[in-house]
C-alpha cells in the first residue's frame, strides 16, 4: 500500500517535474542575481516577511485557510468521489484565492504604516533607493504569496489524491470519471463549426429576390444577414429523429495507438423526453475513408447532462483530424423508437478531450496564475500605500481587486445600459470612466481557471505564458513604475496621518 | 581634493510647508547657510520648533527644499553612495517593535552591503558599546526610551560613518546615555569624523561641539566657535587649591584693588550633579545591582576607532614617502602609526583645540577668554532665544 502511494508520488513528481524545476530554476536564479547587484531589496524582502509573520498576520490569514479546507473537505459534492473532489477543490482554491488576496492588500499596508510610524526616516537615511524599497516590498509579499501557495498547493494536492481519491467510489462510473475526467489534464480540440455566413447572404438574397421583406427601404441587411446566421446555427445544432449530424475536430494530437483513449465529451437536451427519461443514440467514431478505425457507441443517457465516451485514439485520422457521427435512432433491439429532437447548444456542447497533462501540473499551472494575480495586487496595494495612508489605500486596493475580478461582469453591464436621457448621460459617463480604470486594470476572470482544474481540463503553458505577460509584465509593472516614481516624489518626513 | 571640500554646505536652504490647496502654511526654515569642515562636531541649536530637524531631514534627503542648495560630500543628498557615509540617528528610535536588538542592527547593517561576518562583528561590539548585550534578543518593542535610544546610537554607527548626524541624540536618555553618547561624539570628533548635532539642550551642545549655529523661528541667529561664542572679556576666572579665610580675604582685597565694580566672588567649586551620579552608579554597578535595564556601557568598537578613509590615505602617502620599501599596509585596526602630525594637520581640516576640564591639582589656572573674531549676536540674547526661562548663564560665572 505504502510503496503503491510513493511511488504513485514519484510517478506524479517527475511529470510535474517540467513545470516545477522551471518554477525553482527561476526562483533561484533571481535570488542569487538579486543578492549580487541588489542585496538591499532581498534586505527589504525578508523584512517584510518577518513583519508578516511576526505580526502573525500570516497566521491569521493560514489558519482561516485551514478553517475553509477543513469545511470543504466536509463537503459531498453530488455525493460521488469524483463529485466530492470536485467541490473540494473548487471550495479550496476559490478560499485560497481570496484570502491571499485581503492578506496581499493587508501585507502592503506596511508601507504606509513605516510612513506613519517613521521607521521611513531611518531606512531612507540608509542607502537604499527608493525604488528598491518599494521593489524590496513587493518581493517580500509576492515570496510569502508564493510559500504560502506552495505549501497550500501541496496541502491540496495531498489531501486529493492520499485521501479524497482513496474514498471508496459509489460504482465504477464514478472510479473511471474521477481518474478520466476529473484528476487528469485533458485539451480539448475545438469543433469545426461550419461557416454560416454564405448560408445567411444566400438565404437573405434569395428572401428579397422572392419579396418575403414588407419594407425593403427600411431593411438594415447586415443586421438580418447576422439573424439568419444565428437561425442556421440554431437549426444545425438540432438533429432530428432518425437522422444524423457529423461534428468534425481538427488538431486532435494525441497518441494514435489503439491502447490510448480520447473522450467524446458532450451534453444533449431533447425537446420531449420518454417515459423513462433515458435518451437512446448512437454515436459512430472515426472516418474509414481517412485511415481512421471506426467505432459505435450505442448510448443511454439522462438528458441534460454532460457525458464522455471513451474512444480508442486510432478512431483520430493520421492527418490529425477526428470525426464523429451522432445518430438520433434507438441503436437497442427491442426497445421503441421515440422521436424526440435532439440540440446540442453552445460550442462546449461536444467536444473532443484528450490527455495531455497530470492533475498535479495543472494544479501548478493554476496556482501560478493565481501568484500572478497576487502580484499585481501586490503593486497596486504598494502604489496606494505610497500616496495614502493605511484605511484609504486598502479601501483602494480593495476597490481594484473587486473592479479587477468583476470585469467581465461589469463589461457585460456596459451593453444594459439606458443609452437615452439623462440615464444616458450617466450610463455613457459611467462606462466611459470604468473603460478608462480598465486600460490599467487587468481582467482576473480571464485568469480563473478553477473550473478547467475542476473539470480535468488542460490550463496551457500558453495561458499561464499569457498571464505572465500581461498581469506581470504589463499591469505589474505599470503599477510598480508607479508607486516608485510617487514615493520617489514624496517627502517621506511629512507628516502623514 | 576631496579633502578640502566641505562635509556640508547649504546655501539659501529654505522650507516651507504647504497646506492642502498649496499655500504657505509655515516656513520652517529660511535662507539656512551651512558650511561643516571634515572633522567639525558641528552643533545646531534652537528652542522646539526653531527648524532644526527640518534642515536635518533636508540635509538626508527625506524632505525637499522649497529652494537653497544642499551639498553633502560634494554630491545631491539624495544620491545613494553620499548615505553610504552617513550615519543618522532621529529625534526618537523609529525601530521595529517587533524585531529584537540584533535583527533590528542586522537589518540596518544589510543595507549597507555588509558581509555576514563584517555584521556579525559589528553588532556584538556595538551591543556591548551600548551596554545592551545581554538584552539583544528581546524586542525592541519591549525596550524602555532610554535602551531603545542606545539601538538607535548603534545602528547610527554601524557603518563606521564618515558623517554623523544626531537629532536630540541624548533625548531620553539618562544620564549615564548621556555622558556615554558625548563621549562617542568626542572620541569620534577626535578621529576626524564629522558630527552634526541638533539640540536644544546646551549642556550637550556646549559639552562637545566646535562650532554652534543657533537657529529661532528658522533663521540663523547666530554662528562660531563655542569659544567665540561663550567668551566674556570682561571677566576673568581664577582656580586654585582649597584656601583658608584669611587666605581668600586677602586675595579678594587684592583682586578688589584692580575691579572697578567690585564684584569679586569667591565659593567652593561644586561637583556638577552629572558626575556625583556617574559617581553613585558606577558604585553600584561595581556592587552587581541586579538591573533589566542598560548595564555598564563599553568602550569605542575597534571599527569605530579606524580613522577615516581620506585620512587613511594620507597617512599611507606619508608612510610611504618615509618607508619606501614598505609593502604591507597596516591593519585597520592597529595601532596608528606615528605620522608627521603637523603635515596631517596642515592637509587634512583643522580639529579645534579641546579645552581640558579639569586642571591637574595644585597648579593654577587662568582662563584667559579668547578674543572674539566674529561675535554674531550677545550672549544674553542667545540665552533667552534658546531658553527664555533660564537664567543667565553670567549667574554662574566666579
Amino acid at each position: 500500500m505504502l510503496a503503491d502511494t510513493l511511488s504513485a508520488l514519484l510517478r506524479v513528481a517527475l511529470r510535474v517535474g517540467g513545470t516545477f524545476s522551471v518554477i525553482v530554476l527561476v526562483c533561484v536564479a533571481g535570488y542569487w542575481l538579486l543578492r549580487a547587484l541588489a542585496p538591499c531589496i532581498l534586505a527589504v524582502a525578508r523584512q517584510t516577511l518577518a513583519e508578516a509573520l511576526r505580526m502573525k498576520i500570516a497566521a491569521f490569514f493560514i489558519v482561516l485557510m485551514l478553517l475553509g479546507f477543513w469545511a470543504a473537505t466536509s463537503t459531498k459534492g453530488d455525493g460521488t468521489v469524483s463529485g466530492q473532489v470536485q467541490s473540494f477543490l473548487a471550495y479550496s482554491i476559490t478560499t485560497l484565492a481570496i484570502l491571499l488576496s485581503l492578506l496581499t492588500v493587508f501585507l502592503a499596508r506596511s508601507l504606509s504604516d513605516e510612513l506613519v510610524h517613521r521607521q521611513i526616516l531611518m531606512l531612507m537615511a540608509k542607502p537604499l533607493a527608493r525604488w528598491q524599497y518599494v521593489a524590496g516590498k513587493w518581493l517580500g509579499i509576492v515570496a510569502l504569496n508564493g510559500a504560502i501557495l506552495s505549501l497550500v498547493g501541496t496541502g491540496i494536492f495531498l489531501t486529493v489524491t492520499l485521501y479524497l481519491a482513496k474514498q471508496p467510489p459509489s460504482d465504477p462510473i464514478d472510479a473511471e470519471r474521477l481518474t478520466k475526467q476529473v484528476l487528469i489534464a485533458r485539451h480539448a480540440s475545438p469543433l469545426r463549426v461550419p461557416d454560416f455566413s454564405r448560408q445567411a447572404r444566400q438565404t437573405f438574397n434569395a428572401n428579397l429576390e422572392e419579396g418575403r421583406y414588407d419594407e425593403v427601404e427600411n431593411l438594415d441587411a447586415q443586421k438580418e444577414i447576422e439573424n439568419l446566421k444565428k437561425m442556421i446555427g440554431a437549426r444545425w445544432a438540432v438533429v432530428p429523429p432518425l437522422s444524423y449530424r457529423d461534428f468534425e475536430f481538427d488538431n486532435v494530437l494525441c497518441d494514435r495507438s489503439p491502447d490510448s483513449r480520447i473522450q467524446i465529451h458532450y451534453k444533449a437536451e431533447a425537446d420531449r423526453y420518454p417515459p423513462d427519461e433515458v435518451l437512446r443514440s448512437l454515436w459512430r467514431a472515426g472516418d474509414p475513408s481517412k485511415g481512421a478505425a471506426e467505432y459505435d457507441f450505442p448510448r443511454r443517457d439522462v438528458g441534460d447532462r454532460f457525458h464522455a465516451i471513451g474512444v480508442p485514439a486510432d478512431a483520430v485520422a493520421p492527418d490529425r483530424t477526428f470525426q464523429v457521427r451522432f445518430m438520433n435512432f434507438n441503436p437497442f433491439e427491442g426497445e421503441p423508437q421515440f422521436d424526440s429532437l435532439f440540440v446540442f447548444q453552445g460550442p462546449q456542447a461536444v467536444e473532443v478531450l484528450f490527455e495531455v497533462g497530470t492533475f498535479g501540473g495543472n494544479l501548478i499551472r493554476l496556482l501560478l496564475l493565481v501568484e500572478f494575480k497576487l502580484m499585481f495586487l501586490a503593486a497596486a496595494s504598494l502604489m496606494f500605500a505610497t500616496v495614502f495612508s493605511f484605511p484609504v489605500a486598502t479601501l483602494c486596493s480593495l476597490t481594484v481587486y473587486v473592479l479587477a475580478a468583476s470585469r467581465s461582469f461589469i463589461a457585460e453591464s456596459f451593453d444594459m445600459l439606458d443609452d437615452e436621457g439623462v440615464a444616458g448621460f450617466f450610463g455613457w459617463s459611467f462606462s466611459f470612466l470604468l473603460k478608462g480604470l480598465y486600460l490599467i486594470v487587468p481582467n482576473f476572470s480571464a485568469y480563473n481557471v478553477t473550473d478547467l482544474l475542476v473539470d480535468g481540463r488542460n490550463i496551457t503553458l500558453v495561458w499561464v505564458a499569457h498571464g505572465l505577460l500581461w498581469l506581470v509584465g504589463v499591469s505589474t509593472s505599470l503599477a510598480l513604475l508607479m508607486g516608485c516614481i510617487l514615493f520617489q516624489r514624496r517627502e517621506v518626513a511629512e507628516v502623514s496621518v | 581634493m576631496s579633502t578640502t571640500l566641505p562635509v556640508i554646505q547649504t546655501a539659501g536652504l529654505t522650507k516651507t510647508f504647504k497646506d492642502f490647496w498649496r499655500r504657505n502654511r509655515v516656513v520652517a526654515v529660511k535662507d539656512l547657510n551651512l558650511e561643516i569642515k571634515q572633522g567639525e562636531v558641528f552643533g545646531l541649536l534652537g528652542p522646539n520648533g526653531s527648524g532644526k530637524s527640518t534642515a536635518i531631514k533636508m540635509l538626508l534627503g527625506l524632505l525637499y527644499p522649497t529652494r537653497g542648495r544642499i551639498s553633502i560630500f560634494g554630491k545631491a543628498p539624495t544620491d545613494v553612495q553620499v548615505k553610504a557615509r552617513i550615519g543618522f540617528l532621529p529625534e526618537d528610535s523609529y525601530l521595529y517593535r517587533f524585531l529584537n536588538a540584533k535583527e533590528t542592527l542586522d537589518y540596518y547593517a544589510r543595507l549597507f552591503r555588509q558581509s555576514g561576518k563584517m555584521r556579525a562583528e559589528r553588532i556584538e561590539h556595538l551591543l556591548e558599546m551600548v551596554g545592551l548585550t545581554h538584552e539583544s534578543t528581546r524586542r525592541v518593542g519591549e525596550y524602555s526610551k532610554g535602551m531603545a535610544r542606545r539601538i538607535g546610537l548603534a545602528q547610527a554607527l554601524i557603518n563606521d560613518p564618515d558623517l554623523l548626524i544626531l537629532d536630540e541624540p541624548t533625548s531620553g536618555l539618562d544620564p549615564i546615555g548621556t555622558k556615554q553618547i558625548k563621549d562617542v561624539i568626542r572620541d569620534l570628533g577626535k578621529r576626524g569624523k564629522t558630527i552634526l548635532l541638533s539640540s536644544h539642550l546646551l549642556a550637550d551642545v556646549e559639552d562637545v561641539c566646535d562650532r554652534v549655529t543657533i537657529l529661532y523661528g528658522g533663521q540663523q541667529r547666530a554662528a562660531g566657535t563655542m569659544e567665540d561664542l561663550l567668551a566674556q572679556e570682561e571677566k576673568t576666572q581664577f582656580t586654585a587649591e582649597k584656601l583658608s579665610d584669611e587666605q581668600i580675604e586677602q586675595v579678594r582685597t587684592f583682586i578688589g584693588k584692580f575691579s572697578n565694580k567690585g564684584d569679586v566672588k569667591v565659593s567652593a567649586p561644586a561637583e556638577p550633579l552629572e558626575s556625583f551620579f556617574l559617581r553613585i552608579v558606577r558604585q553600584a554597578q561595581t556592587a552587581n545591582v541586579v538591573t533589566s535595564g542598560a548595564r555598564a556601557a563599553g568602550a569605542l568598537p575597534d571599527f569605530l576607532k579606524s580613522v577615516p578613509q581620506s585620512e587613511r590615505v594620507i597617512e599611507s602617502l606619508i608612510h610611504a614617502a618615509r618607508e619606501p620599501q614598505a609593502v604591507e599596509s597596516a591593519p585597520q585596526r592597529q595601532a596608528k602609526p606615528e605620522p608627521d602630525r603637523n603635515v596631517l594637520e596642515q592637509l587634512t581640516a583643522p580639529t579645534p583645540p579641546v579645552a581640558d576640564p579639569e586642571p591637574s591639582p595644585g597648579q593654577a589656572h587662568t582662563e584667559e577668554p579668547s578674543r572674539r573674531k566674529e561675535v554674531e549676536a550677545d550672549r544674553s540674547v542667545i540665552d533667552s532665544l534658546i531658553n527664555p526661562s533660564n537664567k543667565s548663564q553670567d549667574d554662574n560665572v566666579g
